[in-house]
Order: C-alpha cells, then sequence, then structure tokens
C-alpha cells in the first residue's frame, strides 16, 4: 500500500505541473486583457498600464509562471487579480457548497441507480426494466440546467415547497441547507443515476450468466444472496470506474447547475474567473479540481482491490 | 448668487419642457410614428402616473432640501431585489462594474445628484456656484451629515475623496475624468471650491456619479469588503454570489428616510431563475427584466412593470476604414437595407424606439434624424450597384456573447441585408476576446453593440474623434474633431445645443454607423413595492421605495 502510494506520487504531481502548464498557455494563447476588464472601455493607456504593473501582469510570461509556480510549491496559491484576495481562501469559501453538492448528488445517484440497475437486470424485459431504460435514457439526453429549470417551476412555482434558489450554509441552518440543495442535487443526481443504472443492469446481466453464478444457485443459495454477494459486487467494478469519472463531470455539471440555482460555489467561481481573464484564480481553481479528480480516481484503484482481490496493487 | 439661481443656471441638462399631463392624455406607446419629446414625456408619465397618484410629492424636489412628511405606514419591512451579477468590491473609486454602482447610491452620496428627469439636484452640496469663466466652483455643503462610523462629514473629506481618486496609487478607473482638477481648497468646514485646470462643460454633472462618493479618510482601506458612507442604508454584509446585505440607516440627513428597514440584493445570474424568484415572492424587483418577458409579467396577478426609456442606444456599427465600407454609399446601402422597426419587433419584441443618430431620445440633445434614411432596399440596391456591388457581397457581422440582446440584432439584419445581396455571415465572439479583437483591435467588417449615455452627451459623442482610443469604428472627420473639442469646453448652453445637434448630422450624413433604436428600461415588481424611480444613470435607489399594504 505505502510503496503503491509512493510509486503514483510522481505522477501525481507531473500531472498537475502538466495541468498547469498547459492552462498557463491556453489562458495567455486566448484573447482578453485582465486589465481592460477591470478598468472598462473607457480607461486611458496610463491607468491601465499603472494596474498591469501593480498586477504583476507586465513581467515576462515565462517568469509569470516561475513566480506562480514557486508561489505554489511554499503553498501560496497567489492573489486573484479581480477579488483582490488569497486564491486559497475564496477557493475554501466555495468549496462547501460544492461539495455538498457533488456528495449528495453521488448519493442519490448511487441510491437511486443500485436498486433499480439490479431489479432490471433480475426483471429484464419486465415493464420495470423498460422503465428504467427510458429513465436512463432521459437521464443521458436531458441537460441538468433544463431539469434544474423544470424543478423550480413545479417545486418553486407551483407547488411552494422549495426556494427557487440561494444557499444556506450548513452552520446556520441543517434543514435551510437541505432545503436550498434539494433541488440542485435532484438536477445534478437524477440524470447521473440515469447512466449509472444502465451501466449496473448492464455489468448485472453479464455477471448473472457467468460460471459461479451457476455454481452458487446449484449450491443451493438463496437468490438474494447470489445477487447481492456473488453478482453485484462483480458487477460494480465497472460502476466504480464510472463513478470516479462521474465525479469529475460532477463538479463541471456544477458550473451550470450554481448558474440556474444561485449557488455561490466553485462552479460559478470559475465562470466569474475565466470570463474576467483572471490568471491566478483560473490557475489555482484548475489545479485543485486537478487535484480532486486524481485523488477521486487513486480512491477509485484502491476500491477495486477491495471489490477484487485478484487486482493487486502492488507489483507482483 | 443665490443658491436657487445657481441651480436653474447651471443645471444644463435639466428637462426644461417638462410639465406635468393629466396621466389620461398621452396617447398608446406606438412606436415610430410619435414625436421624440413627446415620446419621453409619455413614457415619463406612464411611469408618473403610477407614483404620482399612489404617493406623495417626490422626494427629491428641485426646491431642495427640506424636511419630507411621510406618513409613518411607509417605514419599516425589508426589500429582496434581484441583481443579475455580483458586485465588484463596495469601493467606489476602485472600480467600473456597473454592478457595484447599482448598490452604492444607497450607502454613500455625491455632492450633487441626478432626479429622474435629469436634472442636477443638490445631495451633499446644497448649492453652488462658478466663477472665473468656469474655472472655480465653490460648494456650500450640508452641516448634518453623519457617516456610517458616526462622525460628522465635513468639507475635509470631500477634498480627501477627491485627491484619492486623483492619487496614481488608488489606480482609479475614472481619474482621467476629474485630472481637469488642479486644486481643491476647503476655506471652512462647509465650503469646497475647485479650481480647475480649463473650462469644462460637463464638470457638475461628472460630480453626480457614483464614482465620486464621498468616503472617510479613517475607512478607505477597507471600502472594499466593509463600505463606510454617509447614504441612507449602511452596510451589513456581503457573500459573494450570494447577496448583499444593507440596513436603515438612521442618522441620514433626509428625516424619515430611508422607508425601509433592511435591503438585500440577491445575486442571481439565471435570467429565468431571477424571474421566477419574483414570481415566487421571493425577491419583491427584478430590475431588468428581458424584453421578451415582459408580455408574460404584465400578465402576472401581483405583478407589476413599469418601463422608462434608456439612456443608451443600440447600433450596427460599421468599420469605416475596411472596403467596401469605406465607400460611402455602401453605408448609406446598408441604412436603407435595414427595417429599424422589423428590428424592434423581431429582436426586441416590440420594447424600444427607432433612432436615427447616435443619441437616445430621452436625451435633451436629441435631434430626430431618423427620416434621413427610410426603409427602401431598392433605393439600398441602387447604391449598392453605384459603388460597384450590383450582385451585393459577403461580408461578417460579429456579435458579442453573451448579449443575447445584440445577437438577435444581428439576425434579423443579417436577414434584411440579404434581401439586397448582402450574404452576412454571423460570427458570435465571447465578451473578453470581443473587446480585445474587435473593439480595441479594429479586426471586424460590422457589429452590434450598445452604448450607455452619460449625463452629458461629450462623453456620448466624442468617440468619433479621430484619435480616441474607442474610435472602434474607425472614423475620421476633422470637422467633427473641431465640433467635439469645442463642445467640451462651451459654457453656453445654447451653443452646447447647436454643436451636439450638428455633430449629430454628420453622424447621420456620413453613415458611420447603423444607429437601430433606443431601447426602454422595464423593471418588474411585486405589487406592494411603491415608489420604485428609474433614473438617466444606472443606480438603484432605495430611498423612495416602501412596501404598501398587502
Amino acid at each position: 500500500m505505502r510503496t503503491y502510494l509512493l510509486r503514483r506520487f510522481p505522477s501525481f504531481l507531473l500531472t498537475l505541473f502538466l495541468i498547469s502548464l498547459v492552462t498557463f498557455v491556453v489562458v495567455q494563447v486566448v484573447p482578453g486583457d485582465p486589465a481592460q476588464l477591470i478598468l472598462g472601455t473607457e480607461a486611458p493607456p496610463e491607468a491601465l498600464a499603472e494596474l498591469r504593473a501593480q498586477l504583476g501582469l507586465d513581467r515576462p510570461l515565462p517568469l509569470q509562471y516561475l513566480s506562480w509556480l514557486s508561489g505554489v510549491l511554499r503553498g501560496n496559491l497567489g492573489v486573484s487579480l479581480r477579488h483582490g484576495r488569497p486564491v486559497a481562501a475564496l477557493i475554501a469559501g466555495r468549496l462547501p457548497v460544492t461539495l455538498s453538492l457533488a456528495f449528495l448528488s453521488l448519493i442519490l445517484a448511487v441510491f437511486l441507480a443500485l436498486p433499480l440497475g439490479i431489479l432490471a437486470a433480475v426483471r429484464q424485459r419486465s415493464a420495470l426494466d423498460y422503465g428504467v431504460l427510458v429513465f436512463a435514457q432521459a437521464g443521458l439526453a436531458l441537460p441538468s440546467f433544463w431539469i434544474g429549470i423544470l424543478l423550480i417551476l413545479l417545486f418553486a412555482l407551483s407547488w411552494r415547497w422549495l426556494p427557487s434558489g440561494g444557499y444556506v450554509p450548513w452552520g446556520q441552518s441543517l434543514l435551510g441547507a437541505l432545503r436550498t440543495l434539494a433541488m440542485p442535487v435532484l438536477a445534478l443526481g437524477l440524470p447521473m443515476a440515469g447512466v449509472l443504472a444502465r451501466l449496473v443492469r448492464a455489468s448485472m446481466l453479464e455477471e448473472l450468466t457467468r460460471d459461479h453464478i451457476r455454481t452458487a444457485r446449484a449450491k443451493g443459495l438463496s437468490e438474494a444472496q447470489v445477487i447481492l454477494r456473488h453478482a453485484l459486487k462483480n458487477a460494480l467494478i465497472p460502476t466504480v470506474t464510472v463513478l470516479g469519472l462521474q465525479l469529475g463531470f460532477l463538479l463541471g455539471g456544477s458550473i451550470v447547475v450554481e448558474q440556474v440555482f444561485a449557488l455561490p460555489g466553485l462552479g460559478r467561481l470559475v465562470l466569474f474567473a475565466i470570463n474576467n481573464r483572471d490568471l491566478p484564480l483560473i490557475q489555482g481553481l484548475v489545479l485543485f479540481i486537478a487535484a480532486l479528480v486524481v485523488v477521486i480516481n487513486f480512491l477509485v484503484d484502491l476500491a477495486y482491490a477491495w471489490l477484487d482481490p485478484r487486482i493487486s496493487l502492488e507489483n507482483k | 448668487m443665490n443658491a436657487r439661481n445657481t441651480l436653474c443656471t447651471f443645471a444644463p441638462l435639466s428637462a426644461g419642457t417638462f410639465a406635468p399631463l393629466s396621466a389620461g392624455t398621452f396617447a398608446p406607446l406606438s412606436a415610430g410614428t410619435f414625436a421624440p419629446l413627446s415620446a419621453r414625456l409619455a413614457l415619463l408619465m406612464l411611469i408618473l402616473a403610477g407614483l404620482i397618484t399612489a404617493c406623495a410629492p417626490p422626494l427629491l424636489t428641485p426646491a431642495g432640501p427640506g424636511p419630507t412628511i411621510t406618513p409613518a405606514t411607509r417605514q419599516g419591512g425589508s426589500l429582496t431585489v434581484a441583481v443579475a451579477a455580483d458586485v465588484d468590491g463596495l469601493d467606489p473609486h476602485k472600480t467600473v462594474a456597473a454592478a457595484t454602482f447599482q448598490i452604492t447610491r444607497n450607502l454613500y452620496d455625491t455632492l450633487v445628484q441626478v432626479d429622474p428627469q435629469s436634472r442636477i439636484q443638490p445631495d451633499l452640496a446644497t448649492s453652488w456656484e462658478t466663477w472665473d469663466d468656469g474655472l472655480k466652483w465653490t460648494f456650500h455643503l450640508r452641516d448634518d451629515v453623519f457617516f456610517h462610523n458616526g462622525r460628522k462629514m465635513t468639507a475635509a473629506d470631500v477634498k480627501y475623496s477627491f485627491e484619492r481618486i486623483l492619487n496614481p496609487e488608488t489606480a482609479s478607473p475614472r481619474a482621467k475624468d476629474y485630472q481637469i482638477i488642479s486644486a481643491i481648497e476647503t476655506p471652512d468646514d462647509h465650503t469646497v471650491v475647485f479650481t480647475l485646470a480649463r473650462p469644462q462643460a460637463a464638470f457638475l454633472s461628472n460630480l453626480a456619479y457614483g464614482w465620486t462618493a464621498i468616503v472617510p479618510q479613517e475607512a478607505a482601506d477597507t471600502l472594499r469588503d466593509h463600505p463606510v458612507g454617509s447614504g441612507p442604508f449602511q452596510f451589513v454584509e456581503w457573500v459573494p454570489d450570494s447577496h448583499v446585505k444593507l440596513r436603515r440607516f438612521d442618522r441620514y440627513f433626509v428625516p424619515n428616510v430611508p422607508y425601509l428597514d433592511e435591503v438585500t440584493f440577491r445575486v442571481i445570474s439565471d435570467p429565468a431563475a431571477r424571474l421566477i424568484s419574483l414570481k415566487t415572492g421571493e425577491v419583491d424587483v427584478v430590475p431588468e427584466v428581458p424584453a421578451q418577458e415582459i408580455a408574460g409579467l404584465r400578465d402576472e396577478p401581483g405583478l407589476q412593470v413599469i418601463q422608462q426609456p434608456f439612456n443608451g442606444i443600440q447600433l450596427l456599427a460599421i468599420n469605416n476604414a475596411r472596403p467596401p465600407f469605406d465607400d460611402l454609399r455602401v453605408r448609406q446601402a446598408l441604412n436603407h437595407a435595414i427595417d429599424k422597426q422589423a428590428v424592434i419587433e423581431g429582436a426586441q419584441w416590440g420594447i424600444g424606439v427607432p433612432i436615427g443618430s447616435h443619441m437616445p431620445p430621452i436625451s435633451d440633445f436629441y435631434v430626430d434624424l431618423t427620416a434621413r434614411y427610410p426603409y427602401d432596399p431598392e433605393k439600398a440596391k441602387a447604391l449598392l450597384a453605384e459603388a460597384g456591388y450590383p450582385d451585393g457581397f459577403e461580408t461578417t457581422i460579429a456579435l458579442p456573447q453573451p448579449y443575447d440582446f445584440h445577437i438577435r440584432n444581428g439576425e434579423v439584419i443579417a436577414d434584411q441585408l440579404a434581401k439586397v445581396g448582402i450574404k452576412a455571415r454571423l460570427e458570435t465572439i465571447e465578451w473578453a476576446t470581443y473587446l480585445e479583437q474587435v473593439y480595441f483591435g479594429r479586426n471586424y467588417e460590422l457589429t452590434t453593440l450598445g452604448h450607455t449615455g452619460r449625463l452629458d452627451p461629450d462623453p456620448f459623442l466624442n468617440r468619433y474623434v479621430s484619435d480616441s482610443k474607442e474610435n472602434y469604428m474607425n472614423y475620421h472627420n476633422p470637422h467633427y474633431d473641431e465640433l467635439v473639442r469645442e463642445g467640451a469646453v462651451s459654457t453656453d448652453p445654447a451653443r452646447r445645443r447647436q454643436i451636439y445637434a450638428e455633430m449629430q448630422r454628420i453622424l447621420a450624413d456620413d453613415a458611420v454607423a447603423v444607429y437601430l433604436l433606443a431601447p426602454l428600461s422595464s423593471v418588474g415588481l411585486r405589487e406592494e413595492v411603491q415608489g420604485w424611480q428609474l433614473y438617466p444613470i444606472d443606480i438603484y435607489d432605495l430611498r423612495t421605495v416602501w412596501r404598501g399594504g398587502q
């Protein structure tokens, strides 16, 4: 385990380094001047030059990148051009919203997808099976923002059960947080549940035709034991892989959903940073999200080993 | 010179002709046919009809400061306003963000202010006079103004605030508008004297913008996150991308104002979500309702919509330096080929009035040139043939993302140009890229864009000066340049009127752009919200707002 961690670490660092380099280059190549965006179209050239100097944008590009990098190595993500605050503090302030959104969506998706997928596989070609397939197809086809607007029309406008947007921090009111997160979680979690349910169903179907299932049945195990202990555990391997990938998509999807539900999360910050060409903020966010995704993938690898003891993380 | 005379003499923007009409007399707003003045009056009346019948005399009367009698029933309550974008900090001297100034009117005061009829009114200054051929300006300050930190405001704060704007270290994006100030003196605690390097016609109105807010020196370093002003509301909290909350300042210098105890500006960037939250009652006001939603809001029980001509224009800009648009006949052909009324109907849901030059009808300097290029595709074709393009040509219209109203204008225009043989390709460009490539890079052929007016016509029209950084249409006309120079320094109102009228005519004659329309501002409110006023500058003023009986 420890050697595995040690082996993975250099590639982890290399990945982050390359991502930061690519981000920096892309932002430089894309037109748009942060100083101009801050000062507006009427700003005289002297004011622009002054602001660029204050922001350090007049230095040679390699120097800008290296000074940013050396800051990161010392644990300093820099200061946002537009917010004038440390990038790390900005990310920390938005993180609870997006993490709550992502994890609750994930939990919703898993808790819907597993039973639906298993039942659909066990009762293949039943009405329930077709229902699950339609649900999955809809999940793939319907964009989250559209589902979001529909949910608002239903729950906020017609029934007046939930607030149409905004965010109440967990610390302020547990119920308030749940009420403000309920619709965003549905908008993000439902499509994902559809995708996962389809996957669980397909893996289960494949698994149920395997020899060891026949053996298990022949041994006289109950159908529940056969399905849950013998088939499901194997069927989960591809599901977990996709789940890990989906977490990355969840962070992306939150950009759109946070916009619709006026949630002050990381997604809104990403959009703001890009629209304002706020380079330190873009860099910090991309680095942070990339690190998060890499860590999640690592956890997925660990999960494989648990699900299938034949998969070993150590070198043979 | 006595104060009241000064006021009358030096209110160049006053809508002098404005007289109350009975609310029943104005015609319905069939766009296109009415004269500009009646358009303005009709629309103002539309708003005032609602306000006057429902409320006491306007708070900000031309007679200046004085006790305002307000029924106790207006006092109290809280209000939530949905705003489209978060503030860019709350330090008024360090940003150009409209989202900030929409809110800061409630936190800070300025020396003078503008009323809904575009007239300059006293604010922190009770009166003012100018002498020495417009080089010296004396302002007499109120004696009863307190900052939110409890300290009394004096002339030293005014001096400090302007010095702060002018200090290069502040990097105030508006500093250049005030660099004309060469000295600021404070003979006593209630008097400020500005000395200008040369006369400036727009000087007084320049003091009415939110970016000249008077701030206390002791709080200056933290204004961005903890604003301290002397305005009607004081700061409670700013949660980025969520909301800004203010509460009533009990020592505001106008007695019994404001009415509301608490105001929250909630950031809801999605336009659909913004309107839904108005319908559910989670917010009370949506200050900028998109044109396509207005009909729907009007039909909704419990809601009301108020409208006023917006101080700005939308146009199809032409790159005058790039062939074939360097040929006047081609530009004139474009003007004849575009049916402005169809653009208003097709792209703006009928919310807007056609214009003929670079000036909205709401401006006192407006000249009606809408008849200069009537819609006439045959004439457009003839002009194109004359210019050597009998079969038309291909071109590209750059459309700024995310401004869907400009994008829609471009779509309708492309369709109309096709009818005279001009094949226009549409290219949508994200705003930051657009600024660099199209606006400042001038790398485009045609583009749809809008320009927001100021209180004075000079900053609005001086973009066409040959060497202006913002002359993105590449217009060059020495005579025009001369007129801009004269207009900026002239202190003779009659001469200025002549100058700006001539400039509008020149722009129309040279067909520098296709001047499309002046939009309307539309505000959606819950029925019980009363007293909301619309201004010629982009502010949300909560002083006059109260909650009626529900």
